[in-house]
């Protein structure tokens, strides 16, 4: 049994996880897992559970799934979802504020609110702690009346939602969580690169 | 005598005009701003309980207008087309907002950014108006807009647009307007 090579994560039973633990590997396409029984949850799934139960592997999911070809369609859906909001919302697309902090480029600008799209089960990340930073900024100098985040499902691996301490630093600086109930569509072959 | 709008002679698709174009609407907004300024200042005084109200362009005068502000802001229901346009683009149903400013909604938010502007130039020297042209993708490209924050600058008209989305959601209140001054004055950087 080896080790994955790739970045790896551990999870803290908390619905974290923790970049650097390694993770066994049998060699094979199946990675073993110490799993604790935990459910995967869809993204609309997680709208009435506790952070806490969402899936605990899911950073490690988005992993796997890029290493096995599907990369470049991860990087689509994140299009996707940008493109729903443009079209659901109407206003402008891929404008950016200057804040104090650098430019913050805002998927999309409508009736005074920011609104960010994210696909997949996002993790409380140095880059998207500054990204909510600039947009406390932006709340508090009134240059927008409002942030809203919208998270989608994953189409490649059925994932999506913040974490429990990605979803508590938006409800500090007062940026409103929207998970939606739609997985966007791809425009993409799965199997092509 | 009747708030008359605001009537820019251009299309103010900014992005799509030509930097001459834009020019020469900075040129306008600048020449048309005393008017408008006079323009506001008697529709607030039409108004019962503001007939005192002078465009003395102290931070105070913005507490009342932002009230008398807070009163006028009205939204009109999208048309058909707006409401039909909106929908033919949705991959998934969602539910359409069905309101928008009213046009003199808008306006008078021109009007009150081009005086909430000259209240802050009269107040700190060292604000300076700009026209954005460097990237069409930034927010205020084209629009005229104060310098002297820092990194940042201050699209005044924007800001109260803004304001007035706020107004609408109940998320703000008529002391909004001042709010706004007081958060910028902490921003301004005076030269030595």
């Amino acid at each position: 049994m080896g080790f994955l090579s790739l970045p790896t994560f551990a999870y803290d039973g908390q619905g974290q996880l923790h970049a650097g633990t390694k993770i066994s590997y049998d060699g094979s396409c199946l990675t073993a897992i110490d799993y604790d029984g935990v459910a995967v949850l869809a993204a609309d799934e997680c709208r009435n559970h506790p952070a806490n139960a969402r899936p605990p592997f899911a950073a490690f999911t988005e992993f796997l799934a890029a290493d096995s070809g599907a990369f470049s369609a991860i990087g689509l859906t994140g299009k996707v979802g940008e493109q729903w909001l443009k079209e659901n919302l109407g206003g402008q697309s891929r404008v950016y504020f200057k804040t104090s902090q650098g430019d913050r480029f805002v998927d999309q600008l409508a009736n005074g609110i920011a609104n960010e799209s994210k696909v997949g089960y996002q993790l409380l990340t140095p880059s998207i702690q500054l990204q909510i930073s600039k947009d406390a900024e932006l709340l508090n100098t009134r240059v927008v009346q409002g942030v809203n985040w919208h998270f989608f499902q994953s189409p490649v691996t059925g994932l999506g939602g913040p974490s429990q301490s990605l979803m508590n630093a938006l409800q500090q600086n007062g940026i409103n969580v929207i998970i939606q109930r739609q997985c966007p569509t791809p425009q993409y072959n799965r199997h092509s690169r | 005598m009747p708030y008359t709008t605001i009537q820019p002679p251009f299309a103010l698709n900014l992005r799509e005009m030509p930097k001459a174009e834009l020019k020469r609407y900075f040129q306008w907004f600048m020449d048309v701003l005393p008017q408008r300024v006079n323009e506001l200042t008697a529709a607030v005084k039409q108004m019962p309980g503001f007939e005192a109200w002078e465009p003395d362009y102290t931070p105070a005068s913005l507490d009342m207008l932002g009230h008398w502000f807070a009163a006028q802001v009205e939204t009109r229901n999208r048309t058909q087309e707006e409401f039909q346009k909106i929908q033919n683009r949705q991959v998934f149903p969602m539910g359409v907002p069905n309101e928008e400013l009213t046009n003199r909604t808008f306006s008078l938010a021109m009007d009150i950014g081009m005086y909430l502007s000259q209240v802050l130039l009269k107040t700190y020297s060292s604000l300076k108006w700009e026209q954005p042209l460097g990237n069409k993708r930034f927010v205020d490209y084209g629009q005229p807009s104060l310098a002297g924050f820092g990194r940042v600058s201050l699209n005044p008209v924007g800001i109260v647009v803004t304001f007035a989305y706020g107004l609408t959601s109940k998320k703000r209140t008529g002391e909004g307007l001042r709010e706004i001054f007081d958060i910028w004055s902490k921003m301004v950087q005076t030269t030595t």
